[in-house]
């Protein structure tokens, strides 16, 4: 009788801690150029948290995960999952971070899926500078993220959200047929992009009035603050080993990852630091 | 008694002989050089062979193919009682797996979108779902994916050449016999598409070809030994004969030719010409009278045929290059290479020709008698009996050339005109696997027949959300059209994409969804091959819809683009949109179904036209030898003769016309004239200082024993191709030989029955008796 009671004295004290503990293994995925929608991608994802569960030790089934399109998505997940783990766009990262207490883990190498620079495009000659685009239409991706926008990618020059009328777009290269057919002014890419706008009809009249400084790869992110070193310790080896095997490369190949590699911290400092935190 | 007076011809020919070996060492340099092109030949009887590369069609054909990819396809049909079962999706599943695995090929059966859409299921764990999925929405039985006990397997895959196409095909039967093996859940595994078809034309035409080279050979020995009785003629016969056909492939290798199914036949055609003009030329050295040197006489036998072989030698070139004016590229090129290798053929026998014969002392009559002495009856026969039965033979000839004009043409209201095969399963004989596999398989899709309809819009106007949801209108109207079996667009597959992601298989109104349908296009286009081959992937500009349809004649398909202008501008009507991107034009159809159409559609007016230049041509031919109007007409009547009554042979028999049986026409005419060019010489050659009856008489004796082994040598000749498992071929060669055996019979009745009708002349003993007669009086 009393073996029974101290058994149940531990499961009601421990509940809480076992409900935390699968609470953080909940993953939140908010990747715009995965493209797709959430039902889409779930049987990826679903695949992806199967695995990380497999290495990490967690128990099978114990992490679910949610794939978000846009911000409003993501955001409204997060606030009614309370997911533990993000792979975030690094925009998001940074303006969620202080809100919603991110702490980044790992980051993703990818060629498909990170930019490490952001060139504003235009095709419109009479287009010189950053001035010369007031009141113009901008479509990006990046436009539910004006801050991001402003400070990090364009240095703070203009504040985009008034500067642009901006227009949120889910692939970069619709931003570059909008430019081409004039449907906008300009755009936003990285180096991949603007040599693939290049090859567009047209494309060759395109041009770089703007160009940022390095920036953050899609970091892996803790989600709140009651992550224990030792956990992320072992998130870190988990995730940096993850796509070293034959199966963890097929699946991070499913979701476009090459690697997970440690987070950069020094370009991570800097877009913070630009971003103003 | 024989004409030895000296002409210009004489001192070249005796030229010619003089310097044999220098003529033998030329043609020894020629034919090393051609050797090697010769073997460069190869085969390929890949539909778009059949149309010139000029055709606007086949032009816009191509260019769509460019941006779309031009891979090849075919399907496998897997058929079984209840395809839901466990055993039946495990094998399906196995098979799709095992053929995904096949370098270069790419499949897209339902199991393959299963497992894209549903990473890491199983269709075989949980058959239940996977029919949950198969069935929950008509998008996949729409495409012909899954129906009523079957599942196809449509696979793509990018070769280039017909040794890769083989491979490929090799390969995924070697896994298809592999996953069977043992297995007892299908009913059948039915194989169709072009490049089955392709593949199997290309292996019985080589095959075919294969039996034919010893058939010939064995042909020309029996000819000449029978004939001439003479190793030494067989050599001279043998070795002009290999020259030619080497000269006349190495030509076509040089100009990067390659045979198509009825381009196979050029080196026969020109072999049995070849064979025939050596024929007349042999014939008339070996009838050396006691008295002529051999020397001599050679020259006297090569002076006296030049005239007439060189205009039937240049009238059959022409005849064939006049094919020239055809849309159906084999055809064109047939004519061509033709002509080009009747030059080949005119060069050899009367330079490397006659070099053999004077260095192998090929022997005349004098030292061995040759064969058909028997011929002399018909030669004191003929000319009787043509006279007597004048006014049977010239109105019943003439009688069944109408016949055969009506069989060919038909007769308003009461026959059809001739039908036009062009399906490539109609060149596949009727028992053969794929054949049955093709035909069944069209009861279980709604067609095979494939055509697209190409929309060409702005940079990124598959981006406009609004033009999306029109072109899922312009589809879903094209879909509803009776003359479409189905229709399949890039919006298909967005809608599977939502089935997939359980928001049900329409394209949404909501503009917000519709935005993010648009941004979702872009990124799966990188993601998903069967979208990426829907959708221009860099401009956004360009897209198309594949319609599946039953349709197998061009004015159908002519109906079918009326319809779609009509269907579009009704939608352009309700989705400006769709105006704005692509045009008020409507979008053209194109596509190697719709090309099917065309070519079948060209037939008649390629015979007719090119059939038409070769009488104007040879006609031409004749007034510029003969200068003589009666014989200029009664010259065409055994072949005109031939030919039309072939037709009604055809139309009797069920044999319809396809690209091989509708060279006919060209070749029996280009060939069968030879007879009357060597008829109508050796006529006039006596009739013009005698009368219709030594004319006659001499032509008989002349060239009529020449004309029936010319005969012999071009019917069996092309019988040898009734050898090939291709019907087409097989067809063509009963009736050729049908219609050079007609057009002697009308070279010796008809012909010579007109001839006494136009000269309204007697023979010679009818004469003498009326005069005879009027003496009395």
């Amino acid at each position: 009788m009393r073996q029974t009671s101290a058994i149940a004295f531990l499961v009601v004290c421990l509940l809480p801690a076992a409900a935390a503990f699968a609470g953080r293994h909940d993953v939140v995925v908010h990747v715009t150029r995965l493209g797709g929608d959430s039902a889409s991608a779930q049987p990826y994802l679903d695949r992806f948290l199967r695995y990380l569960e497999s290495q990490a030790g967690w128990p099978a089934g114990s992490a679910k995960g949610s794939f978000t399109v846009t911000r409003k998505e993501m955001t409204s997940y997060i606030s009614s999952a309370e997911p533990g783990i993000g792979m975030l766009e690094p925009q998001a990262y940074i303006e969620l971070k202080k809100g919603l207490n991110l702490e980044p883990i790992v980051q993703v190498e990818s060629k498909d899926l990170v930019s490490d620079k952001f060139h504003l495009v235009v095709k419109d000659p009479a287009i010189k500078s950053l001035a010369d685009l007031k009141g113009k239409r901008l479509w990006t991706t990046l436009a539910d993220y004006p801050g991001y926008l402003s400070k990090v990618v364009l240095g703070g020059q203009v504040q985009a959200a008034s500067h642009f009328e901006l227009k949120q777009i889910g692939q970069a290269l619709k931003g570059v047929r909008g430019v081409l057919r004039g449907d906008c002014d300009a755009t936003v890419l990285d180096d991949e992009q603007l040599a693939k706008a290049r090859e567009i009809e047209g494309g060759k009249d395109l041009r770089t009035i703007h160009s940022s400084e390095r920036l953050p790869h899609i970091p892996i992110v803790a989600i709140g603050t009651d992550l224990p070193a030792a956990e992320r310790a072992t998130l870190i080896k988990v995730f940096t080993g993850l796509c070293g095997t034959e199966k963890g490369a097929a699946i991070c190949k499913e979701m476009h990852i090459e690697r997970f590699v440690p987070i950069n911290a020094a370009v991570f400092r800097d877009a913070e630091k630009r971003f103003g935190q | 008694m024989i004409d030895l007076r000296e002409t210009t011809l004489h001192p070249v020919f005796r030229f010619v002989i003089a310097k044999r070996w220098w003529v033998l060492a030329a043609y020894a340099l020629l034919l090393a050089a051609s050797i090697p092109y010769a073997v460069k030949v190869e085969q390929d009887n890949a539909f778009d062979r059949l149309i010139v590369r000029t055709d606007p069609d086949y032009i816009a054909t191509r260019e769509f193919s460019k941006v779309f990819g031009g891979g090849e396809y075919v399907v496998l049909f897997a058929e079984a009682d209840d395809p839901f079962s466990a055993d039946v999706i495990g094998t399906v599943d196995a098979l799709d797996r095992r053929l995904q695995a096949v370098p270069k090929v790419g499949s897209n059966s339902i199991f393959s979108i299963y497992r894209r859409a549903r990473p890491g299921a199983d269709p075989t764990t949980d058959p239940d779902a996977f029919k949950k999925f198969a069935t929950g929405t008509k998008l996949f039985a729409r495409q012909g994916l899954v129906g009523p006990g079957f599942y196809s397997v449509p696979l793509i895959f990018d070769v280039r050449s017909t040794s890769e196409r083989e491979q490929v095909l090799r390969a995924i039967d070697a896994a298809a016999a592999d996953v069977l093996k043992g297995s007892t859940a299908l009913k059948a595994l039915r194989r169709a598409g072009e490049p089955y078809v392709n593949d199997y034309m290309n292996r019985k035409s080589n095959e075919g070809g294969m039996r034919l080279v010893p058939v010939f050979c064995l042909f020309v020995v029996a000819l000449v030994m029978g004939l001439y009785r003479s190793l030494r003629t067989l050599a001279a016969f043998a070795v002009s004969l290999g020259v030619n056909a080497a000269l006349a492939v190495g030509w076509i290798g040089l100009t990067g030719g390659t045979f198509t199914i009825v381009s196979a036949l050029v080196p026969m055609t020109i072999l049995i010409t070849c064979l025939a003009t050596l024929v007349y030329i042999h014939s008339r050295f070996v009838e050396r009278p006691p008295e002529t040197g051999v020397d001599e006489h050679q020259v006297f036998a090569l002076a006296n045929k030049f005239l007439a072989c060189t205009a039937s030698v240049f009238a059959t070139a022409v005849g064939f290059a006049a094919l020239a004016v055809s849309d159906i590229r084999p055809i064109r090129e047939m004519g061509i290479w033709v002509a080009v290798g009747l030059v080949f053929t005119w060069l050899v026998a009367f330079t490397l020709f006659p070099a053999l014969q004077k260095i192998l002392r090929t022997p005349t009559q004098i030292e061995r008698k040759t064969a058909a002495q028997w011929f002399l009856r018909v030669v004191d026969w003929m000319p009787r009996f043509s006279y007597r039965w004048r006014w049977v033979t010239v109105p019943a000839s003439l009688l069944l050339c109408g016949i055969g004009a009506v069989s060919l043409f038909g007769f308003p209201g009461l026959l059809a005109p001739m039908k036009m095969l062009t399906h490539p399963t109609d060149y596949m004989p009727v028992d053969s696997d794929l054949y049955r596999d093709t035909r069944r398989v069209e009861q279980l899709v709604p067609g095979l027949s494939m055509a697209d309809v190409w929309l060409r819009g702005k940079v990124g106007s598959l981006n406009q959300p609004e033009v999306i949801k029109g072109l899922d209108a312009f589809q879903r109207a094209i879909d509803a059209e009776p003359l479409v079996g189905s229709a399949v667009g890039p919006t298909t597959v967005l809608r599977m994409f939502r089935y997939v992601g359980g928001k049900g298989d329409v394209i949404p109104d909501d503009p917000g969804e519709l935005e993010a349908l648009t941004d979702n296009l872009e990124a799966l286009l990188s993601q998903e091959p069967l979208l990426a081959r829907f959708v221009d992937p860099k401009n956004m500009a360009q897209t198309h819809i594949t319609l599946v349809t039953r349709i197998n004649d061009f004015p159908s398909y002519e109906g079918l683009g009326r319809k779609m202008a009509a269907l579009w501008s009704d939608t352009a009507a309700k989705h400006p949109a769709l105006a704005k991107e692509f045009g008020n034009e409507p979008p053209r159809i194109v596509g190697i179904g719709r090309l099917q159409t065309k070519v079948a559609h060209n037939l008649v007016p390629t015979l007719t036209e090119s059939f038409a230049l070769s009488v104007v041509i040879i006609f031409s031919v004749f007034l510029i030898i003969f200068r003589n109007g009666a014989a200029r007409l009664m010259a065409m009547i055994p072949s005109l003769f031939a030919i039309l009554v072939m037709f009604a042979v055809m139309r009797a028999t069920g044999m319809s016309l396809n690209v091989a049986t509708i060279l006919i026409a060209s070749t029996v005419l280009g060939t069968s004239e030879n007879d009357q060019i060597h008829f109508f010489y050796h006529f006039l050659e006596r009739q013009k200082d005698g009368t219709t009856e030594t004319g006659l008489r001499h032509t008989m004796l002349i060239a009529g024993r020449s004309i029936f082994f010319a005969t012999l040598i071009n019917s069996i000749g092309f019988l040898a191709f009734a050898l090939s498992d291709l019907p087409p071929i097989r067809q063509f060669a009963i009736l050729a030989a049908v219609a050079f055996v007609l057009s002697m019979i009308a070279d010796f009745t008809a012909l010579p029955g007109a001839l006494w009708m136009v000269f309204r002349d007697r023979p010679d003993a009818l004469k003498k008796q009326a005069q005879e007669v009027d003496t009395m009086k």
